[in-house]
């Protein structure tokens, strides 16, 4: 519990750190950002202005050569001649963008294609220059013959090696506002045509953020600032605008682009909003991956909480092994009794058992199951019983054990079998028939003498295979012999080094233990095994069983 | 624990080498079950095995007793730290000790 409440604030601040450092990479991001834009945004609008007052003049060049189309039906004819001259004009029809399209003779006199004159215009600065011989666009506006402020393009009419008169177009200050639209790329600005005055010729939609009534630019701002003619920030009313200035390359016009603030801001803006829908989408598959993770982890959390149910299944197991065992060690003065049984930590087959057939007759088990787990223990549960329940029907430790085996072969399918060492030991005579079914050998101690391994040779563990015999062994038990049972958890404890503790030290331990108790001896060997374990868990059940024998005549 | 084989024909070879205990003895279970499919005469060589475990000895005497059903099953080169096992346990009863 402690531990999920720890991983719980673990994961909280995780979380609160993420957060608290994508709000301040993104706070430092948009101010980079706006950096970043700003700039690039100046000189993006600088390229940009170039390129629409390029195109722009290429426009108004255009609309000159249409002009100069119109020249063919002028240029056989005696211009001189007013009347001809209207005639001519009155014929033909209107060309490109143009309001009106008329003609002029070198008097200046005008008529245009519906038949209005336009006044003189001997002395405009477009008929000068046409006469001449040039294409000719006035260098401001003038007040055409309805009162519209008109833009003037003039083209001349050549007549030998001279010019006879001029063709002059008309933009009115709308076809001029769409002509600088369609130049006019940048989202989110506007854009100016300004004359030599600065007076305002043309201007884009969406310029009002520059009022309709202002005429010359230079009401709203001089582009005087000291590092650069030609870019400058100010205020009108309260849109803070950036202005930047380029040449059109026509007389001495200007092509000014302006950008509030909060445009760069909005680009900005959106670019932030990009990143930061790209930071959620990443974050959102960072949470979801996160999620998944705590989802699976909480999954194997259920696997390994299924495992330790299960373990502790294992461990009920091991009590209801544990006290399968005897404990009511028979408190006799012809003998002493005791074993102890310590189950490693997953449930094994070891397993001791003690009885009594009769008054005289004392039958004692010692057992290990092969292999591990609820298999080996349930296992282990029937072959006590069958053990048990036959030595109660009576026969040698031998026909006991044949018989038993035949009982635990049947329905034996995972091959698993039990190695059984069973003696019957008659108290009163000291007579021990005993017979070995693959189990680790006893240890035998006469009176005065030591421990040592009763080798014979042991017949195959029960189950193994069908109809075996189990020879019997008589072995006659004197007053001060001791007998040590055990299994192989005893001999074959590993510690770290892969060293095993080995039968000899187990011989050891029993002799330097010779004058002890039972209980106190298999305490001792228990420590032994359990120091030279070290860190280490016992792998294996460690099951032993002493016995001591004082003789038949102290009964 | 290591695990070597050879199949020639119908015979396989395994050799075990090392330690054979209740914690390699699923794999081996698992894995030679696999490998006696269609085997006729299966060899333990035993020259390299350390110890057995009773876990071991089940896999062994699993072997003896699926391959009775398909042909026979020999354990050769068994040395004298497996042998005093094999008595111990009284498989020398049970195995075919070549």
């Amino acid at each position: 519990m402690k531990k999920t409440f720890k991983a719980r604030f673990m994961l909280a601040g995780a979380i609160v750190l993420t957060v608290v450092i994508l709000v301040a990479g993104l706070g430092f991001f948009s101010q980079s950002l706006n950096n970043i834009v700003g700039g690039n945004i100046r000189s993006y609008l600088t390229e940009n202005a170039k390129a629409a007052a390029a195109l722009f003049n290429t426009k108004l060049n255009d609309q000159l050569v249409m002009l100069e189309s119109q020249v063919r039906y002028l240029k056989d004819i005696d211009v001189s001649d007013y009347k001809t001259m209207k005639e001519t004009i009155m014929s033909t029809k209107g060309i490109g963008a143009f309001k009106n399209i008329g003609v002029a003779n070198l008097t200046g006199a005008t008529i245009n294609y519906n038949g209005k004159s336009s006044g003189n215009i001997l002395l405009t600065d477009y008929f000068k220059r046409a006469v001449s011989g040039y294409d000719a666009i006035s260098e401001g506006t003038y007040i055409d013959e309805d009162g519209d402020e008109v833009l003037v393009l003039a083209v001349p009419i050549p007549d030998d090696g001279g010019v006879s008169g001029v063709v002059y177009g008309t933009f009115t200050k709308d076809i001029l506002n769409s002509l600088i639209d369609t130049v006019d790329f940048t989202e989110g600005d506007a854009s100016f045509l300004l004359d030599a005055d600065g007076t305002i010729l043309a201007r884009s939609s969406g310029s009002d953020i520059i009022p309709a009534d202002i005429r010359k630019f230079s009401e709203v701002t001089a582009f005087d600032s000291a590092e650069d003619k030609n870019s400058k920030s100010f205020t009108v009313g309260n849109n803070k605008l950036f202005a930047i200035k380029t040449p059109v390359g026509l007389h001495d016009w200007d092509y000014v682009t302006v950008m509030p603030y909060s445009a760069m801001t909005d680009i900005t803006s959106k670019i932030g909003f990009s990143v930061v829908k790209l930071v959620l989408s990443v974050a959102a598959a960072f949470f979801i991956l996160f999620g998944s993770i705590i989802y699976l982890s909480k999954e194997i959390r259920g696997v390994t909480a299924e495992k330790e149910r299960m373990s502790a299944e294992l461990n009920v197991a091991t009590k209801i092994q544990a006290d399968m065992m005897p404990f009511d060690f028979p408190e006799r003065k012809e003998l002493a009794l005791y074993a102890t049984m310590t189950p490693a930590k997953e449930v094994g087959g070891d397993f001791y058992d003690f009885f009594f057939i009769d008054d005289d007759h004392l039958a004692m088990v010692m057992a290990d199951v092969a292999g591990k787990g609820m298999p080996a223990a349930l296992f282990m549960v029937i072959a006590k019983s069958v053990i048990r329940n036959i030595c109660m029907v009576g026969g040698s430790p031998g026909h006991i054990l044949s018989i038993a085996n035949n009982v635990l072969c049947e329905n034996n399918r995972s091959n698993l079998f039990v190695t059984v060492w069973l003696g019957i030991l008659s108290i009163s005579s000291g007579e021990l028939i005993c017979a070995n079914a693959g189990h680790e050998y006893p240890a035998l101690k006469r009176k005065d003498g030591k421990f040592e391994l009763l080798e014979e040779d042991n017949c195959p563990p029960l189950a193994a295979m069908e109809d075996l015999e189990f020879d019997d062994m008589v072995l006659m038990l004197n007053e001060g012999d001791a007998l040590f049972l055990y299994t192989d958890g005893v001999p074959e404890a590993k510690n770290a080094e892969g060293e095993r503790f080995g039968l000899e030290k187990m011989i050891d331990v029993l002799n330097d233990n010779i004058g002890n108790d039972l209980v106190t001896t298999l305490s001792v060997m228990k420590k032994e095994i359990d120091d030279f374990n070290g860190d280490k868990d016992p792998f294996d059940d460690v099951t032993m069983m002493g016995l001591k024998y004082f003789g038949g005549g102290n009964a | 624990m290591n695990f070597v084989k050879t199949n020639e024909g119908n015979t396989l070879t395994v050799e075990l080498i090392g330690e054979v205990d209740s914690m390699n003895t699923p794999e081996l279970e698992e894995r030679l079950l696999k490998e006696i499919d269609g085997v006729k005469e299966l060899i333990f060589d035993l020259k390299g095995l350390e110890y057995i475990s009773s876990a071991g000895l089940r896999v062994l005497l699993t072997m003896q007793k699926t391959m009775k059903s398909q042909g026979s099953m020999v354990i050769k080169n068994t040395n004298e730290e497996v042998m005093e096992i094999f008595k111990v346990t009284g498989f020398v009863r049970l195995l075919n000790l070549v």
